[in-house]
């Protein structure tokens, strides 16, 4: 492949206390993929996702973002992240959403671009009708919108989300991997979606990443859902609960 | 003696206007460190400056002198033990304080002549600022003004959620360090106008204050430094007007505008 990968991890190992959290981990990710990033609870999923964004130091190995090593980056406003719900969010902070949505946005961009990105992004995810609202008076769905929103105000290449769907309700749900689909399908952002629900993903991804601390499949996820060896490595239920929404 | 008359009066002329650039201080740090749960940050230091400043009148120089970097190296130690040492942020405030007022009090009773000194500084008097103070405090109050209008962004994002700011490339760390070190500042250059005991409630109230409006970010920031400069001209004039000590004054104005804040809140 010619292309130049947007993430390359290579042999990546992250430990807590001499307990290993991810081990010896290697993929590569590319403009427009859409991946899974799915495996069971405690398997490293969070920690592989914190240490790319930089959050986590890697014990061995190293991380590579769009063709620099990570040390090096400064392009952050060119990565979208949505974090979990349960994240670092300060509720006492008396921040509008357009505020919110406006803090990803470096300071090197002039103010009438901040404030046609921002109004821009609300438009896209339906949400303007909030902008002047307090973050903190918003409920879940709407919460995950904003943070979305200012995940992707700086229209990213590269979008990171954890977890996205645990706040939503199964109809926003839809609507919400429909919208990341569209991002996908039509500006080519490359998007990593952590999720335990790999079933569900199936339906938007065509890529699947499945660690348990280590790496179990990397790919695309039509050969992993045709794969005899991952048919007999997962038991034919579990890779069928994995694969029967993948089309 | 009516207000008109006082007015007249250089001290007074001093007092407001060292007033006005303690306020723009209080008002715009302090909305950082309520909201960052670290409103006994300033508690805290005004303990270690006290302890600095004890130990400039024992050793005979001048308070300043030693209470800018200890105050300073004194906030730092707070960050440190709260990040690397793994002590919680109000232990290690806790900590620190508790060692600088030991120190002080003992310095105190070790001395002999400048416990009256020592008294100005733990209640303070800003009717007996000198000119070479005010524009300390006055530059002071430029260069953070300048802090938060240059890095508004920046301390904002960190405010809301510290982990996501470090995904933009935001050192959080500096931030905290440049946050606690204007503080630290703060403190050690205000602790002679509003008194080690008090100035904490006026970095504190403030914010406290603003918040119950539940206006924008930005909003908040402007109301906070504006209820900071109403309490205090107003607890000055209060002050002259009855006679009763000045910082003391200050304070119980402040909580009066928070309570006539809440009472306006509830009713509406």
């Amino acid at each position: 492949m010619n292309k130049k990968p947007l993430v390359a991890i290579s042999h990546l190992s992250v430990s807590y206390h001499d307990q290993q959290a991810v081990s010896d981990i290697s993929f590569e990710i590319y403009a427009s993929d859409f991946v899974g990033l799915a495996g069971p609870n405690g398997a490293g999923k969070t920690t592989l996702l914190r240490t790319i964004l930089g959050l986590e130091k890697p014990t061995h190995g190293s991380v590579s973002l769009f063709g620099k090593d990570q040390k090096e980056f400064r392009a952050w406003h060119t990565i979208g992240y949505l974090p979990q719900q349960k994240t670092s969010v300060n509720h006492l902070l008396p921040a509008t959403v357009e505020e919110v949505v406006a803090l990803s946005i470096p300071d090197s961009w002039d103010r009438r671009t901040v404030r046609e990105s921002v109004r821009a992004v609300l438009n896209e995810l339906g949400i303007t009708h909030l902008s002047h609202k307090l973050f903190s008076t918003l409920s879940g769905g709407q919460k995950q919108r904003a943070l979305l929103a200012r995940a992707l105000v700086t229209k990213p290449a590269l979008l990171f989300l954890d977890e996205p769907s645990a706040a939503l309700d199964p109809q926003a749900r839809d609507t919400f991997f429909a919208l990341l689909k569209k991002l996908n399908k039509e500006q080519g952002t490359a998007i990593v979606l952590v999720t335990h629900d790999a079933g569900y993903v199936g339906a938007y991804a065509n890529k699947l990443l499945y660690i348990d601390t280590h790496l179990i499949y990397f790919g695309d996820f039509a050969h992993f859902c045709q794969s005899e060896q991952m048919n007999k490595y997962f038991g034919p239920h579990d890779h069928h609960i994995i694969c029967h929404q993948h089309t | 003696m009516d207000i008109i008359s006082l007015l007249q009066y250089d001290f007074v002329h001093r007092a407001f206007l060292v007033g006005v650039f303690v306020s723009i201080i209080s008002g715009t740090l302090g909305l950082f460190l309520v909201l960052r749960k670290m409103s006994l940050l300033g508690d805290g230091l005004a303990h270690v400056s006290f302890g600095a400043v004890t130990l400039g009148l024992f050793v005979g120089i001048y308070p300043y002198t030693i209470s800018i970097p200890l105050t300073i190296l004194g906030a730092l130690l707070m960050v440190y033990l709260n990040h690397k040492a793994r002590v919680y942020a109000d232990a290690a405030i806790g900590v620190v304080s508790a060692a600088s007022i030991a120190a002080g009090v003992i310095l105190a009773s070790k001395s002999k002549g400048f416990n009256t000194d020592v008294m100005s500084y733990l209640f303070g008097n800003i009717l007996t600022v000198r000119i070479d103070e005010v524009i300390v405090v006055a530059v002071l109050a430029l260069g953070v003004v300048t802090v938060v209008i240059h890095y508004y962004r920046v301390l904002f994002a960190t405010t809301f959620d510290e982990e996501y700011a470090r995904t933009l490339g935001i050192h959080t760390q500096v931030v905290n360090a440049v946050l606690v070190t204007c503080t630290a500042l703060t403190i050690a250059l205000c602790i002679k106008v509003i008194g080690a005991f008090l100035i904490s409630s006026v970095l504190i109230i403030p914010a406290v204050t603003a918040l119950q409006l539940g206006a924008s970010f930005k909003r908040t920031l402007i109301y906070s430094v504006c209820f900071a400069l109403i309490s205090m001209i107003g607890g000055i004039m209060l002050s002259l007007l009855t006679n009763t000590p000045t910082g003391a004054t200050i304070v119980l104005v402040h909580v009066a505008t928070l309570g006539a804040v809440l009472t306006v809140m509830r009713v509406r």
